[in-house]
């Protein structure tokens, strides 16, 4: 080759140039679309701790709602003890049972380890929020989970932002506003909710609403609680198959039952990822030799629960990083992941992305 | 949809063309640039508020991405202008050479590709470059090693004659 390096660079400066100069927004929202797409598919997969879902109820006064002013009085607290998983009784409402009214609300009555308990109406009214009480368990961590609005309900732009606050007043939701399912808009699709779910900790005895702006006289909240694996009714949660390509995975090979596990070598840098692609399951997770809580909170979720990851519905390409998992790997850092089946539906796969050697154990 | 990180919109507008230019270099095709940006942009949006320098993060990422993409194809010809047909110009005769230049590029496989342009465009040194790709020094070594040898007896340089005395590259 008869050019200098100069040339090379030149060269390459040149050509650089032809990239087009396009608008940052554009870049942005580009961005934000392949954000919300990888979220939405971790959250169909290994959802977080739901507790709470809010409704919108009353926007246009479509005459079902009664109007009130104070909030009704909750209901004891019920006590999740092992068992046969105790049928929701009806709560407060024009007359339909919980069944009823959550399928008018398009609430499950079962979703990822949890099952509604009962459905409340609270009063929107702009100002510091309505206080809404949450039912006790035993110490399970209890979650606030937010319905969002279809991408049709979100061009008519009903989609009010709610922030939502624990006991000690803190934020639940720092990274940003919440929003809402609008059910009273009849040009809404109904069950056309996706899941937004939000964690507090298990001793929160209540939780604040707080609308920025006033859109009804009320908002109707279903609560959650969680259940145990053994009591969870999977007969009656329809399969939530997906179907998604990751890119640059080495897998380790179909594994099957809970006599198998997976072992991987990787060399770490901060793009190395650990993949799933398994049925409803349970597995346990070590990262060099250490049990490894893979979800981003310390406290207990439907996700990760007593040392255990647990797939509710199957999941495709879950995904979590491996650098700072439980803050032992660094950069530079040899790691040795193990994931090991506990109870699982069926055969699994395990990859890094990025690794240097897998293998099946 | 979530909103973006603060400050995120503000780095895309300061430094996305700069991102766009790398990208470019790597995938040799603008809409493939622009997706591969997005890619990495996306990846360092969960821990934006993380990074003490989100330009080197997200272009190790591209590079990264691009490194390990196997979906891309191999361009074996780029697209380019029409060569000037007055030979003996400076200028002309510089566009010649980096056309040449980029045409051979875009023969290399993507891996190598991806140590030269780390290497001649953003000045990298080894480990540098074996950092961003995750890869060791000595592949690094491999694919800059085959990567020259291969421009060397390339058909879009051997091409192009010089009237100047060799130079020869680092």
């Amino acid at each position: 080759m008869t050019h200098s390096t100069r040339d090379v660079h030149d060269a390459l400066s040149a050509y650089a140039d032809t990239a087009p100069d396009l608008s940052s927004q554009a870049t942005v929202d580009g961005v934000a679309s392949k954000v919300s797409h990888t979220r939405h598919v971790r959250a169909a997969g290994a959802a977080a701790v739901l507790a709470l879902i809010v409704a919108v109820g009353t926007v246009w006064g479509t005459g079902i709602f009664r109007s009130e002013q104070t909030m009704p009085a909750p209901h004891p607290p019920t006590t999740i003890t092992s068992g046969p998983v105790p049928t929701p009784a009806p709560t407060d409402g024009p007359g339909p049972g919980l069944a009823q009214n959550a399928q008018r609300l398009g609430l499950p009555l079962h979703v990822d380890g949890l099952a509604l308990k009962e459905i409340r109406r609270v009063p929107t009214a702009a100002g510091p929020g309505q206080t809404i009480s949450l039912p006790s368990t035993t110490g399970e961590v209890l979650g606030v989970a937010l319905g969002c609005p279809t991408s049709v309900a979100s061009q008519r732009r009903v989609t009010p932002d709610f922030h939502v606050y624990d006991t000690a007043g803190k934020d639940v939701r720092p990274n940003g506003a919440v929003c809402f399912r609008v059910t009273a808009d009849l040009a809404a699709e109904p069950g056309g909710m996706s899941m937004d779910l939000l964690l507090v900790p298990g001793k929160t005895t209540s939780v604040r609403v707080s609308p920025s702006i006033r859109f009804g006289a009320s908002a109707e909240v279903g609560l959650y609680v969680p259940v145990p694996w053994s009591e969870y009714p999977f007969d009656q949660v329809p399969l939530r198959p997906r179907r998604v390509t990751i890119d640059g995975v080495r897998w380790g090979g179909p594994i099957s039952g809970t006599t198998g596990g997976f072992t991987a070598a990787a060399t770490e840098n901060p793009l190395e990822a650990l993949v799933l692609n398994a049925p409803r399951g349970r597995f346990r997770l070590t990262i060099n030799g250490r049990p490894w809580n893979p979800c981003p909170r310390p406290e207990s979720t439907t996700t990760c629960r007593n040392g255990e990851l647990i797939f509710w519905q199957p999941v495709e390409g879950w995904t979590v990083d491996l650098l700072g998992a439980d803050g032992t790997v660094n950069l530079g850092q040899q790691v040795t992941i193990r994931v090991t089946a506990i109870e699982v539906d069926g055969s699994w796969t395990a990859g890094i992305r990025a690794g240097e050697s897998i293998g099946p154990t | 949809m979530k909103r973006e990180p603060e400050g995120f919109s503000d780095f895309v507008a300061a430094r996305g063309l700069p991102l766009r230019r790398t990208a470019m270099l790597l995938t040799q095709d603008a809409h493939l640039a622009e997706d591969l940006v997005q890619t990495a942009l996306a990846k360092a949006w969960p821990r934006w508020h993380k990074l003490d320098a989100p330009e080197a993060y997200v272009r190790t990422v591209m590079a990264h991405q691009f490194y390990r993409d196997r979906r891309r194809r191999w361009v074996g010809e780029t697209p380019t202008e029409t060569l000037p047909d007055q030979p003996g110009d400076d200028a002309a005769s510089r566009i010649a050479i980096q056309d040449s230049l980029i045409r051979a590029l875009s023969t290399l496989p993507q891996k190598q590709r991806a140590v030269i342009v780390l290497r001649f465009f953003h000045d990298f040194d080894e480990q540098q470059i074996a950092t961003a790709l995750g890869i060791s020094r000595g592949t690094v070594k491999s694919h800059a090693s085959r990567a020259m040898a291969a421009l060397r007896v390339s058909d879009h340089l051997t091409d192009q004659s010089t009237d100047d005395s060799e130079r020869s590259p680092r």
